[in-house]
């Protein structure tokens, strides 16, 4: 058998066949994984830069949503069902969801069912063509609003909407989303602090 | 002074020969890599549909095998898509130019290679959009998918199963995308 997740009850035959979205919430994993139309898909635990960037990105936009009560903010690969047809659910390094798109304004107890407005991944270096879009393709498929991919090497961030082409923010640019996150605003460089 | 102490202009660089395949980036020559043979058979594959479905519409000329295409002035880049469209009457004469092509194509066809990172792609498709090219395809031959990116819209995610119909920019095209990689394994 080829490439066994690191699961703890994940028996052979559950791995022969596509997974549902309700089986892999019952799974425990000791990697972060995804759920990719029904197979599960591995991420090595991330460098430390990484988790560096997402920490940042996290704190300015906690400090955001502590002043304004829009949301709330989620990290750490907290898992959204994009398509339980298609039995997939992603991890997100950081997601916003406003409370009016909450059920009860509540974060549900197993993986969102409803899409955050706004979705983080910070790329890993191999960040490869299709795997990036098919990502994005799952969150704005989804009905997530605005994706950001931020990226290492050219210290960038790209905004991704559903409803627009993509966009390409560097170091020195500011960072705004009027619509979507009132009053919000950084510099790109501002991710990269202490990385 | 040698060519590498300024940059270059697309006229300057026409006068260049190289052993491998090269674009001019801001007046700067950059060597391509060497595509592998999953990646020509798809280029071919895309190009033979496309210049089927041209001749018989006869709206425009289909090229391949990165031709220079004009992008950005001063500095100049120069690309060589793998594939590209350009309906006829844009061209003065309504002819193919002998040498770089000054007017944006309508479709520019990249194909993937494994090498290719997700940002230098996206920043060539945003550079393309912004010369002018109406639309960039992004053909991945390993996970058989197309993205086609317009300016100013999201791009439209096909995957193996779908269909290939772009009524406003090539009337009439219609293929399956599977056949885009059919020439990849024995059927």
């Amino acid at each position: 058998m080829s490439a066994a997740p690191a699961a703890t009850n994940v028996t052979e035959s559950t791995l022969e066949r596509r997974i549902t979205v309700e089986e892999f919430e019952q799974m425990d994993f000791e990697f972060p994984v995804d759920l990719v139309r029904g197979r599960i898909e591995e991420t090595p635990p991330p460098a430390p830069a990484h988790g560096r960037v997402c920490g940042n990105i996290y704190f300015l936009l906690e400090s955001w949503v502590r002043s304004t009560g829009f949301g709330t903010v989620t990290c750490n690969d907290s898992a959204i069902v994009t398509d339980s047809a298609l039995e997939t659910v992603r991890g997100s390094d950081v997601a916003f969801i406003r409370w009016e798109s909450l059920p009860d304004r509540v974060l549900p107890v197993k993986a969102f069912r409803v899409a955050p407005d706004l979705v983080v991944e910070v790329l890993s270096p191999s960040q490869q063509w299709s795997k990036v879009e098919e990502k994005l393709a799952d969150y704005l498929g989804a009905g997530v609003k605005e994706v950001w991919v931020v990226t290492f090497e050219e210290r960038s961030v790209w905004v991704c909407r559903a409803d627009n082409g993509r966009r390409r923010l560097d170091e020195t640019d500011e960072l705004t989303s009027p619509e979507l996150l009132p009053g919000f605003s950084c510099r790109v460089v501002d991710f990269f602090l202490h990385v | 002074m040698s060519v590498a102490d300024k940059l270059l202009s697309y006229r300057e660089f026409e006068k260049l020969t190289f052993a491998r395949p090269t674009e001019l980036v801001r007046g700067e020559i950059v060597e391509q890599e060497m595509p592998y043979s999953r990646h020509g058979s798809v280029c071919a594959a895309v190009a033979a549909f496309l210049l089927q479905w041209a001749r018989r519409s006869r709206i425009g000329f289909v090229f391949s095998n990165d031709s220079h295409v004009l992008t950005e002035r001063d500095p100049d880049t120069v690309r060589g898509p793998d594939c590209a469209f350009i309906r006829a009457d844009r061209l003065p004469d309504n002819q193919l130019p002998e040498r770089t092509l000054l007017v944006p194509v309508d479709l520019a066809v990249e194909v993937l290679s494994p090498s290719n990172r997700w940002t230098d792609m996206l920043d060539k498709v945003l550079e393309y959009l912004r010369s002018g090219v109406r639309e960039v395809w992004v053909v991945d031959p390993e996970k058989r998918t197309l993205d086609i990116h317009q300016a100013d819209q999201s791009p439209v995610h096909l995957t193996e199963s779908d269909t290939v119909t772009r009524p406003d920019l090539l009337p009439g095209f219609n293929c399956p995308m599977a056949e885009f990689f059919a020439d990849i394994q024995a059927q």
